[in-house]
């Protein structure tokens, strides 16, 4: 019995094989702290690998849902929203509630929370939403599906952007304590990516992906398509409202219109450059544009290369993510990882002649020839 | 061939066959499909359902499967009414299919494809009791799975992603996702179009196997006469949504209506 690492796209067979696939998803996980940890030395960069920590952990919130259900959800922004409003609010001190909601309902004006559970607000929040809309949402399917989540975006926006007593309305919503700390943020995303594994591997993520795959032949299996993907909306719509809770209290300040079109195409990019079937493609999007992002606004703001000064027009920076995601969908449509993981296994390498050839060890082909366009 | 059971004969334990159809139409805006068929399978039995294209099969099967609601008749799983359970109930009451048209879930690997079938089966993956008076053998879920990959050569390939394989092998990962489910019903839609010689001979062979290990009812459409004629131990001959011959299967072909509806002769 040996521990190998690979990168494959089937399931482990047993516990011990989710365990490996759960353990090399964080393996992955950790190399981003790690990366992330070094980078935020750097006071410069504190934010943006603070940022980056909370775009991972929503781009994973996403790939949960539109992974392992294909339908692609423009509406995953409205559940940050709703993380971020909830986390945010419960976290706030009393007395600065007074302040900036002075009409807030009596039972949530007398309460603060603390970091931990302004997280949990904030994803119970957002799992909430996903359980009472995912019943009507989740009958639909393809092109029709994805309609009507960006209407759910759209809906909450609007609805955020009226509540005033809660939200403050279009204004912007200050006074949210500024709790998230590194730690915050990767123990987090660990905690995340160990869910979303876990759930990957489970019999629900196994039925959510039969019915992606072939919604008859699940039917007809005895698995309900409708309960198969709503765990999976309830489950990554709980990871993305935590992420708007650490983006809440990371920024301090934010109104509706921070979770708005801009946010969409952002995490839409993230996921489709890494690969949407899969949490490893997930982290490794979330880096490559990052990085990307981070490069061209330097370029933009001015920067001297080799003795000449290059000065980029602004919204560059917008305009290269554009391209990347066209030649993505081009030339790799499965993103870079397609739905590969990294995974342990703690198995005896195979024979040469068990089965057709792969080589032990071997990586295998990462794509499977579905374009995230068909889910 | 053994000996075929007497037609209709009883399910264990109760008056009623396992499945019975009665008085089945299905209507498609103008188009009547089902003009009142009507079918009976008894435990242990395999009925070949022939008759010319568009004469109805294959929706005959989608209703007893539940991916169409018949608009008048009745359709009882072992005496009990399913006319209008959902096409998951039905699958968990017992009744599973393998489609015309493959329908496999192409990027999960033949292990995976048939775990999920393996949700049909009441003390499938969630354990739960074992059903009265069940035909197979009660083994351990995970057992199941191994064994029905051993049984139909297919644990050589467990872990592929099942798209990539041979369109013979996809047929067999659709057979053992069916039976996963511990079926009652095996409900086989062209299970032998697109076989080789070989591939038919070996199906022939396998339902045999499922009939007499398993006890389960299993109902034969095909376009490959000698298929359905050599393993059947009844047939229905359907014709324009119509039963018009039921009965021994080398007999089907002497009746001057069976003949007509092939040829279109009067």
């Amino acid at each position: 019995m040996m521990l190998r690492l690979a990168l494959r796209t089937d399931s482990p067979p047993g516990l011990l094989g989710r365990l490996g696939a759960t353990a090399g998803a964080l393996l992955a996980a950790g190399v981003v702290t790690l990366l992330g940890g070094l980078l935020f030395m750097a006071p410069t960069m504190a934010e943006i690998v603070l940022l980056f920590g909370i775009n991972a952990i929503l781009v994973i919130g996403f790939q949960v849902f539109v992974g392992n259900t294909g339908i692609v959800s423009f509406g995953h922004v409205a559940f940050m929203a709703v993380g971020a409003y909830a986390g945010g609010i419960a976290a706030m001190p009393v007395l600065d509630k007074e302040i900036t909601l002075p009409d807030l309902p009596g039972p949530l004006a007398g309460f603060a929370v603390g970091f931990v559970p302004a997280l949990l607000i904030g994803g119970g929040a957002a799992a909430l939403l996903a359980l009472l809309t995912g019943p009507a949402l989740m009958r639909l399917s393809g092109a029709a599906a994805s309609i009507a989540t960006l209407g759910l975006l759209i809906i909450v926006s609007n609805v955020l952007a009226q509540a005033t007593p809660l939200t403050r309305g279009p204004q912007s919503l200050f006074s949210v304590p500024e709790n998230t700390t590194f730690a915050g943020v990767y123990i987090s995303l660990a905690a995340m990516v160990a869910l979303s594994a876990w759930f990957k591997w489970s019999g629900a993520g196994l039925r959510a992906r039969a019915v992606r795959d072939q919604p008859a032949a699940a039917e007809a299996a005895g698995v309900s398509v409708l309960r198969a993907r709503l765990w999976a909306f309830v489950l990554s719509a709980f990871i993305t409202g935590v992420a708007g809770a650490l983006y809440a209290q990371l920024l301090t300040a934010f109104s509706p219109g921070s979770f708005y079109i801009p946010q969409l195409v952002l995490v839409v990019a993230m996921a489709i450059v890494g690969g949407i079937g899969g949490i490893s493609g997930a982290l490794l999007g979330t880096a490559v544009v990052t990085v990307l992002n981070e490069l061209l606004r330097r370029v933009e703001s001015g920067v001297s290369v080799a003795g000449v000064d290059v000065h980029a027009p602004s919204g560059i920076s917008f305009a290269a993510l554009g391209v990347a995601l066209i030649l993505m969908l081009r030339w790799r449509p499965a993103g870079l990882l397609g739905a590969a993981e990294v995974q342990f296994e703690a198995r005896p390498p195979v024979p040469a002649d068990d089965g057709p050839a792969r080589p032990a060890g071997a990586v295998p082909p990462v794509t499977t020839g579905r374009s995230p366009a068909e889910g | 061939m053994s000996a075929p059971p007497a037609p209709a004969a009883a399910g264990p334990g109760t008056g009623e066959p396992l499945l019975r159809v009665t008085g089945a139409v299905k209507r498609f805006s103008g188009l009547t499909a089902l003009a009142g068929a009507d079918l009976t399978l008894a435990a242990g039995e395999v009925l070949g359902l022939i008759g010319p294209n568009g004469s109805g099969k294959t929706t005959l099967v989608n209703c007893v499967s539940g991916a169409l609601r018949i608009d008048e008749g009745e359709i009882r799983l072992r005496g009990r009414d399913v006319t209008r359970a959902s096409r998951a109930r039905r699958a968990r009451s017992g009744i599973a299919r393998t489609f015309q048209n493959l329908k496999l879930f192409g990027d999960l690997t033949v292990r995976e494809n048939v775990l999920v079938g393996r949700n049909a089966s009441p003390r499938g993956p969630s354990g739960g009791p074992s059903r009265d008076g069940g035909a197979a053998p009660a083994e351990t879920p995970k057992d199941d799975v191994e064994g029905l990959l051993r049984d139909l050569r297919l644990e050589h390939v467990a872990r592929e992603i099942v798209s990539t394989l041979s369109y013979g092998t996809q047929r067999r990962v659709e057979i053992a996702r069916a039976l996963a489910g511990n079926p009652r019903v095996l409900l086989l839609d062209e299970p032998a179009a697109g076989l080789n010689d070989g591939e038919t001979a070996e199906l022939k062979d396998l339902i045999h196997l499922i009939r007499t290990e398993r006890g389960c009812g299993v109902l034969v459409i095909d376009h490959d006469m000698n298929l359905v004629l050599g393993i059947s131990d009844r047939v229905q001959v359907l014709d324009e949504g119509t039963v018009i011959f039921e009965g021994e299967p080398r007999e089907a072909f002497e009746q001057p209506r069976v003949v007509a509806a092939y040829l279109g002769a009067q």
